[in-house]
């Protein structure tokens, strides 16, 4: 099928025999085509479509007629058409509206068995048996991209959709939804296909350049990060038994503990079962759910929006960002504390949430340090707050804090001795002899503030950070004497404005097409399309989930 | 008399008052009623005694009148001249001011034209009224710092003296590889940094960091690339406040940077 190489939109309608019905272009003055809308998924590729033309254009169209789309004179996308008004209408518009192969899987289904066979088998069995010539998509081998690390499994459907069926070997190829991730769609040549969406960047959009006014959606409501494994007894199967318990500290030190139960069945023994399924759950839900709605971005030159992974720069603000809340240790390299500073964590000193980090040095600990790798940069800092406590001599400590240039900027701990915590918590700032000076909020006066370490809580010290540190990759704490002390860290946190940056594929892809204008409305966020969606609260005999987890 | 021109979205101008039409042989080209407007937006909290100011003041919408008058001996170079303008305007995103090199964001409002009293269309007066889209003049020349960067931390002061914020563009020359690239404003520490191990490699040795447009290119001989994707999330595009400050550049490796802008001011 030549490409028709032109700016704009054409469309080719052929009928189902591949006969060239006609062709509908917006490429010349005339404009036949007054606009066109497509909605596409990430998974099954083109939903819906519609197109518009004047009610006297003088073309013949027809029901389940083929629709051919080019975009700048590339072949983009295909469909089938549903509706056409009737012609005695008043709209002098007349709307034409169509769907994408994806409907025709979900109006066909079958029933099939595959007992413990290779999963590259089954869905290649599978597509070649059920893809078939009334459903108007093709099966070639060549365009189906299946993850290599999946063993032999049973799987039943009864009476399922083949959308359905292929969703869920989509799901099974995302068992381990956190590094790769995998779609399927139908292309322009009528052909199923299976991929892996790419997770390098493909392009970075910013607020008030490429859109305006996102919509952000952060879902708290479904983290788990302890996962209760429970097993019916065999012998009296209305106990329950809890024999394991797996946890995402990280997640914990963020948003808090959030447990959820999960029965398994009793039948089954060892625990490597258990720890894949709790693992894939703790991986799926240990973070809040973003969404983010953008709309109205412009489509300039080809159609540049795919189901690859973006990079979105919601508009610069003065943000807080956690750096440590310090509940464990993890994270913390103790490689260089030396044998004498002991490093532990506590919860007897705590001051936001529930263990802070106990630092007891002695002879020995002058010049060790260890040092906490951030998750994320934190960009162009201006101020950091420290939350820690001496109960005993206070010795001089530096927090330092290091760019991704290995260039480190030091707060010391020892400037705060002396001072008495008089009134809640204090908010210092630097003054120009670069001295911690505290400020009455309501008279803007001086405080003469005298902190006392042995009977006050924690202190919160607000530093602003000096010129030439543009990030913070790492935090490092240093102890400078061979005093025998202790000091508890609870809690660092800095101010930056920067951009609230996220990285997100896109689900759902809406566009508004024309010759004079191209827009489209992009809903990014994380689905549901995990195997391990399928484990409510119960695990059952049979699940394709437990088929699966079991041999990973 | 100052000389105004339309402009398109490409930066080509058509004078108004100069040769680029067929002047009128008795006429006259007139800027006025532009209009300043300053909208106090004041929320008043009546249960403090003496109330309390708690909004922002900020600039409100405004419009500009351009009136043409146009008087021609023959209804053939009139219409020329006429239909030359009305064709301008169909695309013209902003107004310039040539006599002192800065233009206007506009968009038009409305056009009227009204003819002479007699039975021949060899006069009229044209009034069409622009609301401006943004509000401020913006410079059509650009102010330019910058200098040799060396490995590590570089400092170029600079003195923005409009009234308003603007957005700059910043230029990277190098002949060899700068795989990270931080510049921001020091007062504000807003700024970007991009980190890309094709910059400064063979044939790749410009890079333009666009924060009027929001683009970040290399330029490779043929073509501007898109390298959004080398931006460090969290980092972007910035602006620079009116007065002195200082650009930080911290580069991996010696290279040259340039800042320019355009000086934007409220009239």
């Amino acid at each position: 099928m030549a490409a028709i190489v032109q700016d704009g939109i054409q469309i080719i309608i052929k009928s189902t025999t591949g006969a060239v019905i006609t062709i509908v272009s917006d490429t010349d003055d005339t404009g036949n085509i007054l606009k066109l809308e497509m909605k596409i998924l990430k998974n099954g590729g083109l939903d819906r479509f519609s197109f518009s033309l004047a009610k006297n254009t003088d073309t013949p169209i027809t029901l389940n007629a083929i629709c051919f789309f080019y975009y700048n004179g590339t072949l983009w996308d295909s469909g089938y058409i549903v509706n056409i008004p009737e012609p005695d209408q008043d709209n002098p518009i007349f709307k034409v509206e169509g769907h994408g192969w994806m409907h025709r899987l979900k109006e066909k289904f079958i029933d099939a068995t595959y007992t413990l066979t290779a999963f590259s088998t089954i869905v290649a069995s599978f597509l070649s048996t059920y893809l078939t010539t009334d459903l108007g998509v093709s099966y070639d081998a060549g365009k189906i991209d299946l993850p290599v690390t999946i063993p032999s499994f049973t799987i039943y459907f009864t009476n399922r959709s083949v959308f359905d069926c292929i969703m869920d070997f989509i799901n099974i190829c995302n068992k381990n939804y956190d590094t790769t991730q995998y779609r399927f769609w139908i292309d322009a040549e009528l052909e199923l296909n299976i991929g892996l969406i790419e997770d390098t960047i493909d392009k970075v959009l910013f607020e008030g350049y490429d859109y305006q006014s996102p919509e952000v959606e952060v879902d708290r409501s479904k983290i788990v990060n302890k996962v209760l494994a429970y097993r019916t007894n065999s012998v009296t199967p209305g106990d329950l038994q809890l024999f394991a318990t797996y946890e995402d500290t990280v997640s914990q030190d963020k948003y808090g503990i959030v447990e959820k139960k999960y029965v398994y069945p009793g039948a089954l023994t060892g625990t490597g079962i258990f720890e894949n399924m709790a693992k894939a759950l703790l991986n799926k839900y240990k973070e809040p759910i973003e969404r983010i709605i953008i709309k109205d971005v412009e489509v300039i030159n080809d159609v540049p929006f795919f189901f690859k992974l973006y990079g979105i720069s919601n508009k610069r603000d003065k943000y807080w960002f956690l750096v440590g809340e310090y509940n464990s240790l993890i994270n913390w390299d103790q490689t260089n504390k030396g044998v004498t500073t002991v490093i532990t964590s506590d919860i007897t000193h705590t001051f936001t949430h529930r263990r802070c980090i106990r630092f007891t040095t002695t002879t020995g600990s002058n010049g060790t340090y260890i040092e906490y790798t951030l998750e994320r940069f934190i960009l162009f800092p201006t101020t950091v707050r420290i939350f820690n406590e001496f109960v005993n001599t206070p010795i001089s400590i530096t927090v330092g804090f290091i760019d991704i240039n290995d260039v480190m900027f030091e707060v010391e701990l020892k400037q705060i001795v002396g001072w008495t915590k008089t009134i809640g918590h204090i908010n210092e700032q630097i003054d120009d002899d670069d001295l911690f000076v505290n400020y009455d909020v309501a008279t803007e006066a001086e405080l003469n503030l005298n902190y006392d370490l042995s009977t006050e809580g924690f202190m919160e010290v607000g530093v602003l950070i000096n010129d030439g540190v543009a990030t913070i990759k790492a935090i490092r704490v240093t102890m400078n004497s061979d005093t025998a002390m202790s000091m508890y860290l609870d809690r660092i946190e800095i101010e930056s404005e920067s951009y609230k940056y996220h990285e997100l594929i896109p689900e759902e892809i809406k566009y508004l097409l024309s010759a004079q204008l191209g827009i489209a409305d992009i809903s990014f966020g994380d689905t549901e399309d995990s195997l391990i969606d399928q484990i409510e609260e119960k695990v059952e005999d049979g699940d394709l989930a437990l088929a699966i987890y079991a041999r990973n | 008399m100052i000389r105004y021109a339309l402009e398109d979205s490409d930066g080509s101008y058509f004078e108004l008052t100069g040769v680029s039409i067929a002047q009128p042989t008795r006429g006259s080209v007139t800027i006025s009623g532009e209009r300043f407007n300053y909208d106090n937006k004041i929320i008043e909290n009546s249960s403090i005694p003496g109330a309390t100011l708690i909004g922002d003041p900020r600039l409100a919408s405004s419009s500009i009148d351009l009136i043409y008058v146009r008087v021609h001996d023959n209804i053939n170079a009139y219409m020329l001249a006429e239909n030359a303008l009305l064709v301008w305007l169909k695309k013209t995103v902003a107004i310039r001011d040539i006599t002192n090199s800065r233009r206007l964001y506009v968009t038009i409002d409305n056009i009227e034209i009204r003819y002479d009293d007699g039975s021949l269309k060899l006069s009229s007066e044209n009034r069409i009224t622009f609301k401006v889209l943004k509000p401020f003049w913006e410079k059509t020349t650009v102010t330019t710092i910058g200098g040799s960067c060396s490995i590590g931390s570089n400092t170029f002061p600079f003195t923005n003296d409009g009234s308003l914020k603007t957005y700059p563009r910043i230029s990277i020359n190098t002949s060899v590889a700068v795989d990270d690239i931080e510049v921001y404003v020091d007062s504000t520490k807003h700024g970007i940094i991009v980190q890309d191990s094709i910059f400064g490699t063979s044939g790749f040795t410009n890079l333009y960091i666009d924060c009027k447009l929001g683009t970040v290119e290399i330029y490779d001989g043929a073509d501007f690339v898109d390298i959004t994707p080398s931006i460090l999330g969290g980092t972007g595009f910035f602006f620079i406040q009116p007065g002195s400050d200082d650009l930080k550049v911290i580069v991996s490796a010696a290279c040259s940077v340039s800042m320019a802008w355009q000086i934007r001011n409220y009239v």
